[in-house]
């Protein structure tokens, strides 16, 4: 087909289309909605109560924050790479440096507290049942970007699949926080929260693939 | 860039903004204003990186259709230059891992075949029998783009029309035809 034939063809049945959000309220919505579903998540699997107010110690409000900046600024990044011309590569360090904060601010707590006790704990705390838990509460986050994604235009769409799926790791990070019994061990998080979040997030290459059109 | 040059993309700027937010209402004559205007800047956008020229309208084609089915995500508020060239982009990159395989692997040197024909070695009566008969061996789409573009001497472009057939197939078909009419041929002939 010839290019002005082509340009005819589609002027000629042009339908007004509603314009997209920007990519930051997007990711604004996503955060609200993904953290009310992951906070009911969170409250229904009943191990709540494992949370006293003395595990709310600096640490923990730090690492909190740290993971919910991530989190969002994730989001945000997979949001951006979904519209043509809005990436630039100097964003990727807003998602960077809360990743590298929090890994650092456990390392700084493993350091302090490295000890007998912080590698007893370790082998004694049943690192297995975090990565199934994380993975379940990552599934409604998942579904709901990457089904917000395919509402835009995404050209890259294995990055955009890792971003969108490490986003929803790190928010289901952020639960497991109140659920997990071992959070005083720096070294079990690290073990068994920030490394399964950033390797099962990998999938997200393939889901990006196969879920983002 | 001078002066200029810079007022006018910036005015060219503000314009494809203001015919988009128009096709974006659905105002159709915009809309073909805007997309035959893309058409000259990515036929220029896309001369300057392409190798073949004969690639261009289908790249300018995918561009402009990837313009139509991502136009809801333009926001007025950013650049429109931004915003398109990001799509252009894309479609180049993606057009270059396509390519990549008949562009690494499946090259051909238009001169190879011309050099069998045309040694004085092989010019003789017996040799373009044979070569007749090895031509008739070969699968018919290879001999089809083979006599078509190396022995009639059509460009690869009308050649590719001729026969009906995608230009990258074409450029397959005189490579694998001619491989295999060396081998034929030089079984006899000894050559390269």
């Amino acid at each position: 087909m010839e290019t002005t034939k082509l340009i005819h063809s589609l002027s000629k049945n042009l339908k007004p289309v509603r314009r997209l959000m920007s990519p930051i309220k997007r990711a604004i919505i996503w955060f609200v909605i993904s953290i009310l579903c992951v906070s009911i998540g969170v409250y229904w699997s009943g191990i709540l109560q494992k949370f006293t107010p003395e595990s709310a110690n600096t640490f923990f409000i730090l690492e909190s924050i740290a993971i919910l900046c991530f989190t969002f600024s994730a989001s945000c990044l997979a949001f951006l790479l979904s519209v043509p011309g809005r990436f630039k590569s100097n964003m990727i360090w807003y998602t960077l440096v809360p990743l590298i904060s929090w890994i650092i601010l456990l390392i700084i707590q493993s350091g302090a507290f490295f000890s007998i006790f912080s590698v007893d704990l370790l082998s004694s705390t049943p690192g297995g049942m975090c990565p199934r838990d994380l993975a379940t509460l990552c599934v409604v986050p998942a579904l709901i970007i990457f089904s917000m994604i395919r509402l835009a235009s995404p050209q890259k769409k294995s990055l955009i699949g890792y971003i969108g799926l490490l986003s929803s790791f790190g928010l289901a990070a952020f639960g497991l926080q109140f659920t997990c019994g071992a959070l005083s061990s720096p070294l079990h998080v690290l073990m068994f929260h920030v490394s399964p979040a950033v390797g099962l997030a990998l999938l997200g290459i393939f889901l990006g693939k196969i879920l983002i059109k | 860039m001078t002066k200029t040059m810079i007022n006018k993309w910036t005015d060219q700027n503000k314009r494809w903004t203001a015919l988009m937010v128009l096709t974006q209402e659905g105002d159709s004559s915009a809309y073909n204003e805007l997309l035959s205007s893309l058409n000259r800047v990515l036929s220029a956008y896309f001369g300057k990186r392409l190798w073949d020229k004969s690639y261009e309208d289908d790249l300018i084609q995918d561009t402009l259709m990837s313009v139509h089915t991502s136009r809801h995500t333009y926001d007025p508020s950013q650049p429109f230059t931004a915003w398109l060239f990001g799509i252009a982009h894309h479609k180049f990159i993606d057009f270059l891992r396509k390519n990549k395989r008949i562009v690494s692997n499946e090259t051909y040197d238009e001169t190879q075949f011309e050099r069998i024909c045309v040694n004085s070695k092989n010019s003789s009566i017996d040799y373009r029998i044979d070569l007749e008969k090895a031509l008739e061996k070969l699968p018919a789409k290879q001999k089809e783009a083979l006599e078509s573009f190396s022995l009639q001497g059509h460009s690869s472009k009308e050649s590719s029309k001729i026969i009906g057939i995608g230009l990258s197939a074409l450029k397959v078909n005189v490579h694998r035809g001619y491989k295999r009419l060396k081998t034929i041929l030089g079984d006899e002939y000894g050559n390269n």
